[in-house]
């Protein structure tokens, strides 16, 4: 389960991966513009893998957990599930592919139906894929409860009634009821209180090691990433810029935005700082530096870096770093 | 008073050293009164914050840290809310006697708030150079120029880049880092003496926070005026606050000077929340693997009184007296005090 390198076909592929959006800006909405969220992402996941994927807003970290969950499509390039492109699937022969990837969300509030209640809630995705008959599938529900440590005697309450760490339990199970081979949980724990987040944590990291479930943790805490990755993939303004076994990447960070990253994370054992703050703001993503986009904030940067866009370049096993100047 | 220490040097360098408090807090106590219940939000708290010193206030939802910070000035919607008891002292006078129009002199020219999301507290449509201009108005009897090229110094001073032509744009044109920098601009428009801070960069991206801390840390040098810092996060009171105080509950559980209580929490929720949070750089240690110590349960209601520590059902360390007896402040450091008849055993079981 921590080989991050699998020897077999990976359970995702992103291959040059681009999605871009049409927007329109101005008063009337005459200009059109567009948002280049992801472009040219390729990365693996493995099975039984857990990738963490962090940036920060904008960087397009949340449209590739949705590429992959084919929440939506993307312009140009591959999505492979098990070997299989689904990104053009149709929704017919995408059914069946669609019991193995489920997701979690951010805000448990506003992604469960405030009018089901919270066994019907697991229950749903079993009837909606005709898995068992109603006293199998009450068995299921009440298996999955105890699994994500739910009260039984809850499967009748609404979510309003449910605290948030409940509810992403919930959320949790729901995800888990047609037995999934990737979650993809973006933010899962962003939107709780530092104990009920640690308890979420701990469930997921149970829940994998019994399930083999792999993950896509998709996140803007890089301690949490940290803590619950097997891999981890650095994405800055639409593109992967660094991506390592854990270990690797944060024992040396070798991208100057993944340096960056950590070092304005606030730590607790470090004492009082007196540092600098760090430069410059994200340019937008609608209108993208030229070369490596992350050139504008660089304190290495040379001319190479604002002509031509650096590629994904591996200088140790597993490691790959986009940058002219670290791995040229 | 060792967690003073960082105060009296930045203090040292300003004209009246005091170590004297700019503000004085006691016994503190909100309740909040609806039809059918009434809820205890803050429970008989008291604190100090001196000159140029930065005192946080740490704790989860529903741990009255926010309450405690809108009490201060009377912020709170009265009905529901109702300050029961306490008093708040800012230079020998307590502002919870003051007429309305009295304490609006204070709010923002004594005391400053900025908050977490700063697009709900600017005016959409309103230039962000004419908002800061009118806070300076508001409190000094400035003309309209002078009050604007005030507010271009403002925006210079919270490091806004090209700050003269950003006078003339809107919130929304905005990063949300930058907006946050219009609002500390707001709040410094007439030198405030204390300014509260309410999870200031929880809303933005870990490299914009920052920024915005170390800004807050330089102005806090610059102009002596001290800080309350309500957070969440142990890790930004770690690299930011000189002393600090942990509420559950609606009470005060904890306070002492950072290094302190950092170093040997004496109350089992600090210890708690401090291990439930993954480091940075975990992966590298030994024990990479190990699950995150987690609090069990959950908060407990306020609408009810609680016999003994409210603590206690979460609690390790528990024992009879705890669930039956409430606990008060006792000293366990210099400067240091816990609410927690176990304070002798933290960290040396479970």
């Amino acid at each position: 389960m921590t080989d991050a390198r699998p020897n077999t076909t990976p359970l995702v592929e992103l291959d040059d991966v681009v999605k871009h959006f049409d927007v329109r800006l101005g008063a009337f909405g005459g200009v059109r513009g567009v948002v280049r969220a992801v472009d040219g992402v390729t990365l693996t996941i493995g099975a039984r893998e857990t990738l963490g994927l962090v940036g920060e807003s904008g960087c397009g970290k949340s449209t590739v957990g949705k590429l992959i969950a084919r929440l939506d499509q993307p312009t140009s390039g591959a999505v492979r599930l098990n070997g299989t492109d689904i990104s053009h699937l149709p929704e017919r022969r995408l059914r069946p592919m669609r019991r193995d990837v489920q997701m979690v969300f951010q805000d448990p509030y506003s992604s469960l139906n405030p009018r089901m209640t919270a066994g019907r809630i697991v229950e749903e995705p079993l009837l909606e894929h005709g898995i068992g008959d109603r006293a199998g599938r009450r068995e299921s529900v009440r298996a999955l409860f105890e699994k994500v440590g739910l009260r039984a005697t809850l499967t009748t309450s609404y979510p309003n009634a449910l605290s948030g760490g409940q509810r992403q339990r919930l959320g949790i199970a729901r995800a888990l009821a047609l037995e999934p081979k990737l979650i993809i949980a973006d933010e899962p724990v962003s939107a709780l209180d530092v104990s009920v987040q640690a308890q979420v944590i701990n469930l997921m990291e149970r829940l994998r090691n019994e399930t083999h479930v792999a993950f896509l943790f998709v996140s803007h805490d890089l301690a949490v990433v940290e803590h619950i990755s097997d891999r981890v993939a650095v994405m800055y303004l639409g593109q992967i810029v660094e991506a390592a076994a854990k270990t690797d990447l944060f024992a040396r960070p070798t991208h100057p935005y993944s340096e960056l990253l950590m070092q304005a994370v606030p730590r607790i054992d470090r004492g009082r700082q007196r540092r600098s703050a760090p430069v410059g703001e994200v340019p937008s993503p609608l209108n993208p530096p030229p070369g490596c986009r992350y050139h504008t904030r660089c304190p290495l940067a040379e001319d190479i870096c604002r002509r031509e866009t650096p590629s994904l370049r591996t200088i140790a096993p597993g490691h790959a770093v986009a940058c002219h100047v670290r791995a040229p | 008073m060792t967690g003073a220490t960082e105060a009296t040097i930045s203090a040292s360098a300003m004209p009246d050293t005091a170590d004297a408090p700019i503000l004085r807090v006691s016994n503190l106590t909100v309740r909040f009164e609806m039809l059918a219940r009434t809820v205890q939000a803050v429970s008989d708290v008291s604190f100090e914050v001196k000159r140029g010193e930065t005192f946080a206030v740490v704790g989860e939802s529903g741990s009255g840290k926010s309450v405690t910070a809108l009490a201060l000035t009377r912020l709170l919607a009265v009905p529901p809310a109702r300050i029961a008891a306490g008093e708040v002292i800012l230079d020998d006078r307590d502002l919870l006697s003051l007429s309305e129009t009295e304490l609006r002199d204070i709010r923002g020219s004594d005391i400053a708030y900025i908050f977490q999301e700063p697009m709900t507290s600017l005016n959409p449509s309103m230039q962000i150079g004419r908002q800061i201009a009118e806070a300076v108005e508001r409190h000094r009897n400035a003309s309209q120029s002078a009050a604007m090229a005030r507010a271009r110094e403002l925006l210079e001073l919270v490091r806004m880049p090209d700050a003269e032509s950003r006078l003339a744009v809107y919130p929304h044109q905005l990063s949300g880092g930058m907006r946050q920098r219009v609002m500390i601009a707001i709040a410094l428009a007439c030198d405030p003496r204390l300014l509260v801070a309410d999870e200031p960069t929880t809303a933005l991206d870990v490299t914009i926070q920052a920024g915005i801390l170390a800004l807050l840390r330089d102005l806090q040098d610059q102009t002596g005026t001290g800080l309350i810092l309500i957070t969440h996060d142990l890790a930004v009171v770690a690299e930011t606050a000189d002393r600090m105080m942990v509420m559950y509950a609606g009470r005060k559980v904890e306070e002492g000077p950072v290094d302190a209580v950092l170093s040997s929490p004496r109350h089992p929720y600090t210890e708690g929340l401090m291990g439930a949070v993954p480091r940075l750089g975990s992966s590298l240690h030994a024990d990479a693997s190990k699950p995150l110590a987690e609090i069990p349960g959950l908060v407990p209601a306020l609408d009810r009184p609680i016999a003994g520590c409210a603590f206690a059902p979460r609690c390790s360390y528990a024992t009879g007296q705890c669930r039956s007896e409430r606990p008060a402040l006792t000293t366990v450091g210099q400067d240091h005090v816990s609410a927690c008849f176990e304070h002798a055993r933290i960290g040396t079981s479970p």
